[in-house]
């Protein structure tokens, strides 16, 4: 009895500390290691003998037979792709903002391109109408493995919407269905005109296609079986939105908090909440609906929609006073683990970006691997069945002395795989 | 006066604070060019004075989904006096005002008035009252067993907080728009969806019903229902006659588009943008033989809907107005049935809302709710009409409405809608 009665209250201690420990913890910078890990290069999109390819924005994907789906894109449009003069954007005929997906085949460690996207759309894309510049929103599966994902260029809410010339052109974000069995692709359309698409989940029980155009964060859905296009609104300033397992959706709002999409009575409700760091930049759903989340600002929460439940858990570097932009967030449900590469896109702390971080949700301790070298923003992530974690990212990989790019300053999307160990131990910090 | 809310103390302000160069990377890229895109169409900063988040969340009184802004004007006691609808589902229609400092609920117009989800139009009446119409969803409109009771007239003391209602109009209809003859103490409008024109006696309490002035056509896009065609905007003039525009009628239902080989020349029917006129004791309105501005062609496109989106007196004694299918801006001379189109300074469609600033400019809102959201001007001392830009590009502004100070306050239609100050004396400094 007083064993039964010990355990409980060691139990009761447990439950109280460990949220601290997470909030307490803070990554040691001058003893931070350089790590190195495989890199599986978006090659392709070839203009004057040399890849195009530049960026990586997406989510990613792991189909029902455990290959990983990324993306790569020349970055092309008004975003710009600084390696190119202005004159390459009128001399190349075609092809002018373009991305192409891939996948990564694990049981034999190679990397292959599936289709690309301004074909798959129709898309006849120059320097007057540039296409998809990247894929910014999930590329998705459903059961069967065939993937839904859609195109994306950069600031196109600055365009006209009257076909004028570049860069006001831009025709929006397509969807693009892809069924790698048949390698069959499917066009099915632009659901918000010259908006660019930037996040994407697709409801496979109400086959229903859930997606967010950055222009006038507009939410919508297309029905796949009446291909009936509906629009909403919903975001206030996010890139992201959520779905759970239900299908409904979730956005931020003005209040810094999150705004439901109820998918059968199509009525949003606003919890009365506010997210540590306010604007999230990832979030990744469990399989009981827990949503964890990222803040642009690198701090971690997890929230459930049932239970209204918050949890802050802590700042992704144990740094609550610095900016650490962290666009990526994976779970490992079985081992309750999430794992971040934190400090992306020029965000960095003392010179030191692209740490790859895991917090162990079961001691609620953050555990700092070391710092990617070459990476310079990872985007998408995911923890695959094998317990293998990519991570959709571009920086230099292939350094300075490769013969494939001429310098440094080429700058290649690629997937990142990391094989984390059973044991953290040899991560204590 | 149940809630006072500061202007800057938001949630999306604070972001700025902390991570505006974060911000930065993400939205832009990391290159030059693409922050100059970046700005491109953007009111310049300094000219944005403040923001006001007229939404209160979850905590209410304004709810999310219940401030979407239908109209604003700037009253006798030196307060912008807005009014807003319900969507998305929400239930409640208020009465806020502001000053440009700071934003205050005035009241709950649907628990005074049950049913009524959308206040419709704002009218200023005698010393400092508001004449005001209600009105509902169009899904429930759409609905054959709707229970609808119909739109009300009412009036609001903001001395007293005192509403007086003055009672349906139609059963089962809605009001879209009315105008006050302030010398008879006459209250002239139309009924949606039926398209009906009215008056009402503010002393006898008596309606005159003038019959339908536009067959409106129902209409189904992106999953949303409306009627297109009802008049939006009533004109007076001094001698008590009102205008407005509807469709021009030769027998036929102009609602019924043909089928078959002569299809198009049942568009003859549904020739749009006639402004009509009802003096004070006519029985019926006349054909001014006046027509709005529009691109050769479109004024009998089914498609599009032509019209007058916004009215305001001139001082000339003719009315400054804005088309719904061009957004052009034209002006309206009664007393010889003249048009004169100033044109467009923008590529969009759809100038909804007129004011005057402080500096004698007239100021215009335009674009659709998928557009950027214009804020434009005409100089009439040099006849200039001018592009000032857009206050976000996320911003969805629906009322403009000059402030004591001379100011122009944009306010938005989404769930949760912000009013941003736009000072023209900062725009050049």
């Amino acid at each position: 009895m007083t064993n039964t009665v010990s355990r409980l209250y060691f139990l009761a201690f447990l439950l109280l500390a460990l949220p601290v420990v997470s909030m307490s913890q803070s990554i040691d910078l001058e003893n931070l290691k350089p790590i190195e890990l495989n890199f599986y290069v978006a090659e392709g999109l070839d203009w004057k003998g040399e890849s195009t390819q530049n960026t990586n924005w997406n989510k990613i994907t792991e189909t029902p037979d455990g290959k990983i789906w990324f993306a790569g894109g020349d970055h092309w449009g008004t975003d710009g792709n600084n390696h190119w003069d202005e004159e390459d954007r009128y001399e190349r005929p075609w092809g002018f903002g373009n991305t192409t997906v891939h996948y990564y085949d694990p049981e034999i460690d190679k990397s292959f391109t599936a289709f690309e996207l301004n074909r798959a759309s129709a898309l006849y894309s120059n320097a007057e109408s540039p296409g998809h510049g990247k894929i910014h929103a999930n590329i998705v599966s459903d059961s069967r493995g065939v993937l839904y994902t859609a195109g994306y260029m950069g600031a196109s809410y600055t365009h006209e919407f009257t076909g004028q010339y570049f860069p006001k052109s831009y025709e929006g974000g397509a969807i693009i269905a892809y069924d790698p069995s048949t390698e069959d692709v499917d066009y099915l359309g632009i659901p918000a005109s010259y908006g660019a698409t930037v996040a994407l989940y697709y409801d496979e029980n109400r086959n229903i296609i859930n997606g967010l155009s950055t222009d006038r964060q507009l939410f919508w859905r297309m029905n796949l079986d009446t291909m009936e296009l509906n629009h909403y609104e919903a975001g206030y300033g996010s890139r992201e939105m959520i779905m759970d397992n239900r299908g409904f959706c979730y956005f931020l709002n003005p209040f810094g908090g999150l705004t439901q999409f109820n998918p059968d009575t199509e009525e949003f409700t606003d919890f009365d909440i506010q997210l540590p760091g306010g604007n999230f930049r990832a979030t990744v759903v469990s399989s009981d609906n827990t949503i964890y989340g990222i803040s642009r600002d690198g701090f971690v929460w997890s929230f459930h929609p049932q239970t209204e439940q918050l949890e802050d858990l802590g700042h992704v570097l144990g740094l609550p006073d610095e900016s650490v932009y962290t666009p990526n967030i994976a779970l490992d449900e079985e081992r309750q683990r999430l794992y971040f590469i934190a400090g992306n896109h020029g965000s960095a702390v003392d010179g030191h970006s692209a740490i790859l971080t895991i917090l162990d949700l079961n001691t609620n301790s953050y555990h700092w691997v070391g710092e990617v070298e070459e990476v310079q923003g990872s985007y998408g992530a995911l923890v695959a069945t094998d317990h293998v974690v990519y991570f959709s990212s571009y920086g230099y990989p292939y350094g300075e002395n490769e013969d494939v790019a001429e310098d440094k300053d080429v700058r290649r999307p690629f997937l990142v795989r990391f094989d984390p160990p059973v044991d953290l131990a040899s991560y204590e910090n | 006066m149940k809630n006072f809310k500061m202007a800057t103390g938001d949630f999306v302000f604070k972001l700025r604070k902390t991570g505006w160069m974060v911000f930065l990377f993400v939205l832009v890229g990391a290159n030059t060019n693409s922050v100059l895109a970046q700005r491109a169409g953007a009111l310049p900063g300094n000219s944005l004075v403040n923001r006001l988040l007229i939404s209160d969340g979850p905590g209410g009184p304004i709810k999310g989904g219940e401030s979407a802004v239908t109209d604003m004007l700037l009253m006798s006691d030196d307060w912008v006096y807005g009014s807003t609808k319900a969507t998305w589902g929400a239930e409640n229609a208020h009465l806020f005002r502001t000053d440009g400092e700071t934003l205050e609920h005035v009241l709950n117009v649907t628990s005074n008035l049950p049913e009524q989800t959308m206040v419709s139009d704002l009218n200023a009446y005698k010393e400092n009252l508001l004449v005001g119409s209600t009105s509902t969803y169009n899904e429930i409109f759409d609905d054959e067993d709707n229970s609808y009771e119909g739109g009300h007239l009412f009036l609001y003391d903001p001395g007293t907080d005192e509403l007086e209602d003055l009672g349906i109009i139609a059963p089962g209809q809605g009001i879209n728009c009315i105008a006050v003859d302030q010398n008879r103490e006459i209250v002239y409008g139309v009924t949606y969806p039926a398209g009906h024109l009215f008056s009402f006696d503010l002393s006898s309490k008596s309606v005159k019903d003038f019959g339908e002035v536009m067959t409106p056509w129902r209409v189904e896009h992106l999953g949303r229902v409306s009627w297109r065609g009802v008049p939006k905007v009533l004109m007076i003039d001094d001698a008590g006659t009102i205008y407005y525009s509807t469709y021009y009628r030769e027998g036929s239902d102009p609602s019924v588009i043909q089928e078959g080989p002569s299809a198009s020349s049942s568009y003859s029917t549904k020739e749009g943008g006639r402004i009509y006129r009802l003096a004070y004791g006519d029985e019926e309105p006349v054909y001014t033989g006046a027509n709005i501005p529009v691109q050769t062609g479109m004024d009998s496109n089914p498609i599009y809907e032509n019209g007058i989106a916004s009215a305001i007196r001139a001082n000339d004694g003719g009315f400054w107005a804005g088309t719904i299918n061009d957004g052009f801006l034209f002006k309206f001379y009664p007393s010889t049935s003249t048009v004169i189109n100033k044109g467009k300074a923008f590529q969009y469609w759809n100038l909804k809302s007129l004011t005057y600033g402080g500096d004698g400019k007239l100021y215009m809102l335009g674009g659709r709710d998928y557009d950027n959201t214009w804020l434009l001007n005409y100089d009439p001392g040099v006849a200039s009409i001018n592009s000032l830009g857009w206050p976000d590009h996320g911003a969805q502004g629906s009322r403009i409405s000059t402030d004591k100070k001379g100011r122009v306050l944009i306010a938005e239609n989404r769930r949760h809608s912000y009013i941003w100050v736009y000072e023209p004396e900062n725009l050049n400094r």
